[in-house]
């Protein structure tokens, strides 16, 4: 069991520690800080004290020694029997993690039989293919693929098994890892292997982006993640990779699915969060509803994906696929553009550290300005006009 | 048809309030208020609305420390009917693989059950992670981002959920776990009368000797992961100022597109 502890020598009753507590669980006593039975051992206090007092430690809950497993596994979504870019990232991931631990990397493909696909997996790193080829799982199925993905694991016994952190992949993943009774640690942004004892080191944004948590799965297999997408980095493709494919043949006709009645995909004005490079956002700073259009045209001409604050969502400027952000999508694309957003915590919790920040706001105070790579203090719907205008020209001279 | 409805809310921290200490690079928090998870409010608010179309019950349930019981006590105000509150010092520190588990035994324990509501993810973590792990405990079907429910005929229920490109539509027969998003309804709020009534209203709860488990599979010591490290994080650059007109700001703005690799639009490029 962890224990926690104030060293009473160091404490100094500067009750810095108090809010820093997300549970409430230290309060003072003798002028000494108190850590209460309300605390679940999170953390967050340990870093805050700058004497050191709290002492934290979890120990490895008991539990017996991880079974026989080998191998890194990534999981290959397709969408219309194409690979999804995140599996790239992955696979390069994967790469970085084999060579400091040997270990044969396994795209998993589940859908319709494509010999391409499975040469641009090896090609991006994976040394085998294993792929269900069924037709009922060329429709991504949130209730079928976890039970074919169970059984695979199962039968392989991989060590690691990674996700890309997309819808799909944040809904079977836990799934999956509720059926094999393995951990399963959210959205990772930074994996490594620990050189002492070769677990993985998954490691993500808690408690809004505020801490970075590091996590283990010591005793149980495979250890699991799901990855956030554009923060890992794939590698060039090399078609002289050698890898080797196998077609698993599962009956999986017994296995209950989904009912899907129709899919659609969003329309023109999609957000495009997903996948677009650069990432055009907009907050209440732009002042009124009528200035979305402008917007939408610049983010058009870009090539960009729109972006909107809560506040914006709220007011009903735009729709909430749109909303990034805790209570929205997290994006990281390589360029934010930021008009009239003031950068609560909240909608900074969206945006991957990794991208380059622009903001543009009137407010010099805009808290936004202390994480932006630069800083625009000027009208932002000034600017936004001028910078569609000067794209416009560019695209007409082309 | 009468449904049975069951509401997982989750107490977290009011982070409304956190900032960042320049200085000392640390949270601060003036406060510790906590607060209904808001993913959570769209599920116990689609919860009253099932309810009010078919009727049945509606119980929410959470797993938390003592206080949590003031935010059942609120789902009650709202017009839930019955509260249980899973709280025992040996259910601390659960991971969302013991904390699914811990509530799929309460769920069982409740007795028939028709739909489970989840908010799609809990503020606090971010992991999204235990509607789904929930709903393989129990072995029944759940899909994640619900924005739109119906019933559609005799226990059978109509949903359109956000997919990464869109939209899909989905029947799934009852019983089953839906995590829900923002745009699925706007939640209510408590009159006053209704408020008060509940202030002193009793919300059951449950240790863990209450539940049929396993108690090497439950909170810290019955999860499969472990926090190895925590350290604070800040966002803090020192950004190139950009002076100027607008259009000066705008050319520099394209300068950093066309250096971070970004080329005029030609066609077919928007993705």
């Amino acid at each position: 069991m962890s224990e926690i502890r104030i060293v009473a020598d160091k404490c100094t009753g500067c009750r810095q520690c108090l809010p820093a507590c997300p549970y409430g669980a230290i309060s003072m006593r003798a002028k000494k800080a108190f850590i209460s039975a309300d605390c679940v051992f999170c953390g967050a206090c340990v870093p805050v004290c700058r004497f050191e007092a709290i002492e934290l430690f979890t120990e490895a809950p008991a539990q017996e020694g991880a079974p026989a497993s080998s191998g890194i596994w990534i999981f290959a979504e397709q969408s219309d029997g194409k690979v999804k870019p995140v599996v790239l990232e992955l696979l390069g991931e994967a790469r970085a993690l084999a060579r400091k631990k040997t270990n044969k990397i396994t795209a998993i493909w589940l859908g319709p039989r494509e010999p391409e696909q499975f040469r641009a997996l090896i090609a991006q790193g994976a040394d085998e293919v294993i792929a269900v080829a069924d037709p009922r799982l060329a429709q991504r199925d949130e209730l079928l693929y976890p039970q074919v993905l169970t059984r695979l694991v199962e039968t392989y016994r991989p060590e690691i098994f990674l996700f890309g952190a997309t819808g799909f992949g944040r809904s079977i993943a836990p799934r999956t890892a509720s059926a094999l009774d393995t951990g399963l640690t959210a959205d990772c942004t930074r994996l490594d292997i620990d050189p002492q004892s070769g677990l993985l080191l998954q490691t993500r944004p808690a408690f809004g982006g505020n801490l970075l948590a590091t996590i283990l799965c010591r005793t149980r297999r495979p250890q699991m993640a799901t990855v956030r997408p554009k923060v890992m980095r794939a590698l060039p493709a090399d078609f002289s990779r050698q890898g080797s494919v196998r077609l698993e043949n599962l009956d999986i006709s017994g296995l209950a699915g989904l009912e899907i009645k129709s899919a659609r995909a969003n329309k023109a004005d999609s957000p495009g969060l997903d996948s677009a490079e650069i990432v055009v956002g907009v907050g209440r700073g732009i002042g009124s509803a009528r200035q979305i259009a402008l917007y939408r045209r610049l983010a058009a001409a870009l090539g960009a994906g729109l972006a909107a604050t809560r506040a914006v969502v709220d007011l009903g400027w735009l729709e909430y696929p749109h909303q990034v952000g805790q209570t929205g999508v997290t994006i990281a694309p390589k360029v934010y553009l930021a008009f009239g957003i003031s950068g609560s915590v909240q909608h900074m919790a969206g945006l991957a550290e990794s991208t380059h920040l622009i903001a543009v706001n009137k407010d010099e105070n805009a808290p936004i300005f202390a994480a932006a790579d630069e800083r625009v203090r000027a009208d932002c719907n000034e600017v936004a006009a001028a910078l569609l205008k000067q794209i416009s020209g560019e695209s007409a001279r082309e | 048809m009468s449904m049975e409805i069951v509401v997982c809310v989750k107490q977290v921290p009011a982070s409304t309030r956190v900032k960042l200490n320049a200085t000392t690079n640390t949270i601060i928090r003036e406060g510790i208020e906590m607060m209904l998870n808001p993913f959570d409010a769209y599920a116990l608010e689609e919860a009253l609305r099932v309810k009010a179309g078919a009727g049945g019950r509606v119980t929410v349930i959470s797993m938390g420390i003592p206080s949590a019981a003031e935010l059942l006590r609120y789902a009650l105000a709202l017009g839930a009917d019955r509260a249980v509150l899973l709280s025992d010092k040996r259910f601390a520190g659960a991971d969302t693989l013991a904390t699914a588990y811990s509530l799929a035994a309460a769920v069982r324990k409740l007795g028939a059950c028709d739909l489970i509501l989840c908010g799609r993810q809990a503020v606090d973590g971010d992991t999204a992670q235990v509607g789904p792990s929930l709903a393989q405990k129990l072995g029944i079907p759940h899909l994640t981002a619900v924005s739109r429910l119906e019933l559609s005929s005799q226990r059978r229920v109509l949903c359109e959920k956000m997919t990464d490109e869109g939209y899909q539509e989905i029947e799934l027969g009852l019983p089953a776990l839906l995590t829900v998003v923002k745009e699925i309804n706007t939640p209510r709020f408590p009159n006053l009368e209704d408020y008060l009534r509940t202030l002193d209203a009793a919300v059951e709860i449950w240790s863990a000797d209450d539940l049929e488990v396993d108690h090497a599979r439950i909170g810290y010591d019955g999860s499969a992961t472990w926090v190895m490290s925590t350290t604070a994080t800040e966002r803090r650059k020192n950004g190139k100022e950009i002076l100027g007109p607008p259009q000066e700001a705008a050319e520099l703005i394209l300068g950093t597109l066309r250096q971070m690799g970004w080329q005029p639009a030609s066609e077919g490029r928007r993705e």
